[in-house]
């Protein structure tokens, strides 16, 4: 059993575990950064330290539908020992869901290509499916 | 519980500072020979690094320290002298300490024989060299006999300042460890009250270092204190029975062993029971008491604290920000609350200022390994070098100091290396054998300055360039329009390197460029002066602090990024309607004539890659721009519609379009960069570029500005690479036309004192012409004949009102005051009479001469839309005394003398002009430095008087460019100037002037020309 924070993005319901998630900010305003890599939205302030906001949509490969006025964003805990800070922008935010290991499965194998390494694994929930998504790939970017 | 690493590294840090004191005083000693209150600094150093390393069990350290404070004591009591062998070793030994202490946990392992073995050969008086040429290593058991002296020694010192001697044992855990003592602070605690002697830390049952923290430690030391018995254990907390008086009569030997014996038999004793539990109380009694004993006016902190301080004295910043912003409507509505708010504004900006201080740290931290290193290059390089530090105090940011090693390292190897010449090259030139380099830092303009200068052979500009062409790194057009200042940048080009051949001091592979690179990341410049023979001066510009910059706001489609103004020039505002001041096109590339140069500009959108856009004048809708020349686009749409719109509207929207273009300068590369508006100048906070955004260049870091958002800070250099500027190559573009725009808009600045006699004119006179200006009454003018005089410094001064010699009116009227202008530079000092002062200013003016033509003006020109009458003194003063001002013609039967004058600014022309013409030369103008020399190519010249500021090619310049061709060579060059400085002369002199002349003082400046012409005839 463990604590999965889950949320919409792209169409599809993600999932990461909870005690790798700092905070969940609504109404961030965030400095576009011209010239740097497709996939990052820009930059904020969160009380002195500068986060990067990152659109997972596009870093995992799914186009960038998930930029449309979201302006809420996860922020992760900063990562071993890194001092930089990542969030990254939502469309929806879901429940706290305690999930049963049994229902953990890896990857499917026609999942390939980068998506796949962001995805540590799949819940088969009642009536979707929750993705759960790799941190540690998330913070090596791309 | 005893934390073992951090106990270790505040070891490490405390010994690091007290060997790097040893070396300091090691090379003083080396420089000043017997200084005793040196000698005492050394030893104390060493005794403490001794004495803490023996908390720790650090066997060899507390060997190796031991047997350089034998040799140290010996000469504390002048029972042996200094020498170079003895320094040498001492240096050398020391250095090996400072390894082991680096490496504390491997010191064990370090080999220190060969110094122990060393030190105790010199302690018994021989010479290394002497006894290693015929025997063995010496038995290093010998040298127990005089350690035991120093102990003695130390003792009877002790006794006789009325000290008593104390046995004290304590147990390291047990005593210090829960009262998380620190062994350091312990050790300091000791050495506050009184002398430690011997020490002795019984490790034997201790396999590693890491097993001090489980283990317990039996630490015994012998000690001399004022203090009585009883005191001795509240002093330094700890139980009474840990404390042993004895006789200071027992001899020093039985007192090593005593410490010897007893910390072994403790350590046998209590090995087995387990450590009594102490009462609480008992122990927080005994702290309470002894608190104030020990009196610290630093403390350590470490640097993370610090840093986690700045983030949140800038997040207080920030928050004060919001907090004023959101209460400046309630200032007035709520009684009361607006000097409380003034009062977290005060506070608050100096809690941020001194939380800066924290971090700042004496620029000595670097410049303080220098001696040591020239010690060491002398040697190697064979050459002598005096070392001068300057300024040591001067204070900067922590992470400042701490990258300027390695580039200040860089320069003063070079200037060892290249910079000095051999001494017997330095003998050969009449300098003294020893070349000087010096360190200096100062504060100048919000930055600290550091000058790296050596009084070597200077920076040979030609073999620069030869060797950029032979390396490809320009190309021969480039390198023959090239500046002194373009030529010395070629040092800063990657892979240039102009050793001839590589040595093992300088040629590391590490460039210059490398030394550039990295000053300019802690967002400073470097400056290169050079005199050829004479020396080099290398100038580093830091930031006082990395942490915080003043930089400018500014902002680009809509986005706001930092700019650091250390870089920023100026800032130029071009008004699409403004059709004098324009961008102008080659090919596709923008350009800005300024000064008579072009200048590259940039758009900060098309380098960041935003979309740039306008705002059309007919709509006042925002449009994106699809030709990339932006301001025709901007123009052409307001030239369109000009007439059609309402004025006022058209106007707003003519400001809207406004470009503003910041002209940067890095180093000798100047470029402009354009943005659509300039928020203000704001101190930021420099945080570092998150790793994901690292790729992109244009950017140094990043900041949270005032209103709580992030800015990017944007890297000039970063700029110019993606923006491939490209600036060598940029040099042959100077036309001919630019060279009269050149003269048009750098024409000097002439101080002016603008006057009024009777009438209604306004006069005027260069201040440079007057020596003081006296209010008189009018009864101090008396009149002797048709006369006039007055008194001045206790002689009589005679004095003239210009309307009598002038075409202007003279109005009789009684004034209640009038001034006189006493002149400067004349032999025969007559005053001004004048009415009124009007006003003095700063002004380049355009003379007219033709309108208003008398002997006595120079001419007219409108200053604030008044005709102003330049007065030529001289010409006045000629009409009234001819006696005494008019210079004797030279005869005007030899051939009429030609001379140059080199003089940009009109009104000094014509003055210069006149008086050369008045006494029968002929004259030649030429506007500035690359006329005069074409000039030269073209006439025969009999001398030549230039001026030292002028556009396209000063005078300096030019001088050395005559002195450099071989057919002019020989030709006196007078510098005239109108800036008299020692300084100036000096730099004037070196340049290869004859003489250094103040332009307006023409009497002499005759008299010069004729001795220097009358010398030319005789000598050819």
């Amino acid at each position: 059993m463990a604590k999965v924070l889950t949320f919409h993005l792209c169409g599809s319901l993600f999932g990461l575990d909870i005690t790798l998630v700092k905070e969940i900010n609504r109404n961030v305003e965030y400095t576009p950064i011209p010239g740097a890599k497709p996939y990052i939205i820009g930059l904020f302030n969160m009380r002195g330290q500068v986060v990067t906001l990152f659109d997972l949509g596009i870093l995992m490969g799914y186009g960038n539908e998930s930029r449309q006025d979201s302006s809420s964003c996860i922020i992760l805990k900063a990562f071993r020992n890194d001092s930089d800070q990542i969030g990254f922008l939502i469309e929806k935010k879901g429940d706290v869901a305690d999930i049963d290991e049994e229902l953990f499965e890896p990857p499917p194998s026609n999942v390939g290509g980068i998506d796949s390494e962001f995805i540590s694994g799949v819940v088969k929930l009642k009536d979707e499916l929750l993705i759960i998504l790799n941190a540690d790939r998330i913070f090596e970017g791309s | 519980m005893l934390q073992n690493e951090e106990f270790i590294q505040e070891f490490v840090e405390e010994a690091m500072t007290h060997v790097e004191s040893v070396e300091a005083g090691l090379l003083k000693l080396d420089a000043e020979k017997s200084d005793l209150n040196e000698i005492n600094t050394i030893f104390r150093a060493i005794h403490s690094v001794k004495g803490t390393a023996g908390f720790f069990g650090l066997k060899k350290i507390v060997e190796l320290s031991h047997s350089m404070e034998n040799i140290l004591g010996e000469i504390r009591n002048s029972r042996m002298g200094i020498n170079r062998e003895i320094i040498d070793l001492l240096l050398a030994s020391n250095d090996c300490l400072k390894g082991m202490i680096e490496n504390v946990a491997n010191s064990e392992e370090t080999e220190i024989f060969e110094y122990i073995s060393k030190l105790s050969i010199l302690l018994k008086g021989e010479s290394i060299s002497k006894v290693q040429e015929n025997a063995a290593p010496q038995d290093i058991n010998k040298e127990k006999a005089p350690k035991k002296a120093v102990e003695a020694a130390m003792i009877q010192d002790g006794i006789k300042h009325g000290h008593k001697l104390f046995k004290v044992r304590i147990k390291m855990n047990e005593d210090l460890g829960t009262k998380e003592i620190s062994p350091v602070q312990f050790f300091k605690k000791i050495q506050s009250i009184g002398n430690i002697v011997e020490s002795n830390t019984d490790i034997s049952h201790i396999g590693t270092l890491d097993d001090v923290a489980d283990a317990e430690i039996y630490f015994t030391f012998l000690f001399t204190t004022v203090l009585e018995k009883a005191l001795l254990p509240i002093a330094l907390e700890i139980p009474e029975d840990h404390v042993e008086e004895l006789d200071p009569s027992t001899k020093a030997e039985d007192f090593l062993k005593i410490v010897a014996e007893a910390a072994a038999a403790e350590a046998a004793t209590e090995k087995v029971e387990p450590p009594a539990v102490k009462e609480e109380s008992e122990k927080e009694t005994a702290q309470a008491k002894t608190q104030n004993i020990v009196v610290e006016d630093s403390i350590r902190v470490h640097v993370s604290l610090l840093n986690n301080l700045l983030n949140l004295a800038s997040e207080m910043v920030l928050g004060r920000n919001q907090l004023l912003r959101a209460m400046e409507r309630h200032r007035k509505e709520i009684p009361g609350v607006d000097p409380i708010l003034q009062n977290i504004d005060r506070i608050t900006t100096e809690l941020q200022e001194k939380v800066m201080q924290t971090r700042m740290q004496p620029i000595a931290n670097v410049f303080n390994k220098f001696p040591r290193i020239i010690r060491d290059l002398s040697k190697k390089l064979g050459k002598e070098i005096q070392l001068e530090l300057q300024g040591t105090d001067v204070e900067l940011d922590k992470s400042i100091i701490e990258a300027l090693g390695d580039p200040l390292t860089h320069l003063v190897r070079n200037a060892a290396d290249h910079g000095l010449e051999t001494p017997e090259k330095r003998e050969k030139q009449g300098k003294p054998r020893i070349g000087i380099i010096l360190l200096k830092a100062y504060h100048e303009g919000g930055y600290v300055n550091i000058d790296v200068v050596d009084d070597g052979a200077g920076i040979n500009l030609e073999y620069i360039k030869k060797k950029a062409l032979e390396k490809e790194l320009v190309s021969k057009s480039d390198v023959a329009l090239m500046s002194e200042q373009e030529a010395l940048q070629l040092l800063f080009k990657p892979g240039f390197s102009t050793a001839e051949k590589i040595t093992d001091v300088s040629g590391r592979g590490v460039g210059m460029d490398v030394v550039r690179t990295n000053i300019e990341k802690l967002g400073g410049t470097i400056e290169i002066f050079t005199n050829l023979g004479e020396g080099t001066t290398f100038r580093l510009l830091l930031p006082l602090t990395l942490a915080i910059i003043p930089s400018l706001i500014v902002e680009v489609e809509k986005q706001k990024f930092a700019l650091p103004q250390v870089n920023l020039q100026e800032i130029v505002r071009i008004k699409p309607s403004d059709a004098s001041r324009k961008i102008e096109y080659i090919h596709n590339s923008e350009v800005l004539r300024l000064r008579g140069r072009l200048l590259p500009i940039v758009h900060l959108a098309d380098v960041l890659g935003l979309k740039r856009t306008y705002i059309d004048p007919e709509t006042g809708e925002r449009k994106e721009e699809k030709r990339k020349s932006l301001f025709d686009q901007r123009r052409q749409a307001f030239q369109e519609k000009d007439l059609e719109l309402d004025p006022l509207e058209c106007r707003r929207r003519d400001d809207a379009n406004i470009i503003r273009i910041l002209v940067l300068k890095i180093g000798s590369r100047k470029f402009g960069i354009a943005v659509d508006a300039i928020h203000g100048s704001e101190e930021i906070l420099v945080k570092p570029l998150p790793k994901f955004v690292k790729d992109c260049k244009c950017y140094s870091g990043v900041t949270i500005m005032g209103d709580g958002k992030t800015a990017m800070i944007l890297d000039p250099e970063g700029i110019i690479g993606k923006a491939n500027l490209k600036f060598v190559e940029e040099l042959d573009r100077k036309s001919e036309h630019e060279i009269s725009l050149a003269e048009e808009s750098m024409r000097e600045q002439q101080n002016l004192l603008l006057f009024k006699c009777s009438g209604p004119e306004t006069f005027a006179i260069d201040l440079s012409m007057v020596s003081r200006v006296e209010e008189i009454r009018p009864e101090a003018i008396e009149t002797i004949g048709d006369k006039e005089y007055i008194k001045f410094r206790g002689d009589s001064l005679r004095v003239i009102r210009p309307e009598d010699f002038l075409p202007v009116a003279r109005i009789s009227k009684q004034k209640e005051k009038y001034y006189v202008i006493i002149p400067k530079l004349v032999k025969h000092p007559i005053g001004i009479l004048i009415e009124n002062i009007v006003d003095t200013m700063q002004t380049s003016i355009k003379l007219n001469q033709e309108d208003i033509k008398h002997h006595g003006l120079i001419g007219s020109t409108i200053l604030n839309d008044t005709i102003v009458l330049l007065v030529n003194i001289y010409e006045i003063f000629e009409k009234v005394d001819p006696s005494h001002y008019t210079v004797e013609n030279i005869k005007k039967s030899t051939i009429k003398r030609k001379i140059l004058v080199a003089e940009d600014t009109p009104f000094f022309q014509r003055m210069e002009r006149g008086y050369l013409e008045s006494a029968g030369y002929h004259v030649l103008m030429a506007q500035n430095g690359k006329e005069a020399l074409q000039l030269l190519q073209e006439n025969e010249v009999d001398l030549v008087l230039s001026d030292i500021n002028m556009p396209i090619m000063d005078g300096l310049e030019l001088v050395k460019k005559i002195r450099e061709d071989k057919q002019l060579a020989s030709l006196p060059v007078i510098a005239v100037t109108s800036m008299t400085g020692d300084l100036q002369k000096k730099a004037g002199l070196e340049a290869g002037f004859d003489l250094y002349e103040f332009k307006l003082d023409r009497a002499r400046l005759i008299e010069q020309i004729e001795q220097m012409i009358e010398k030319r005839r005789e000598a050819g």
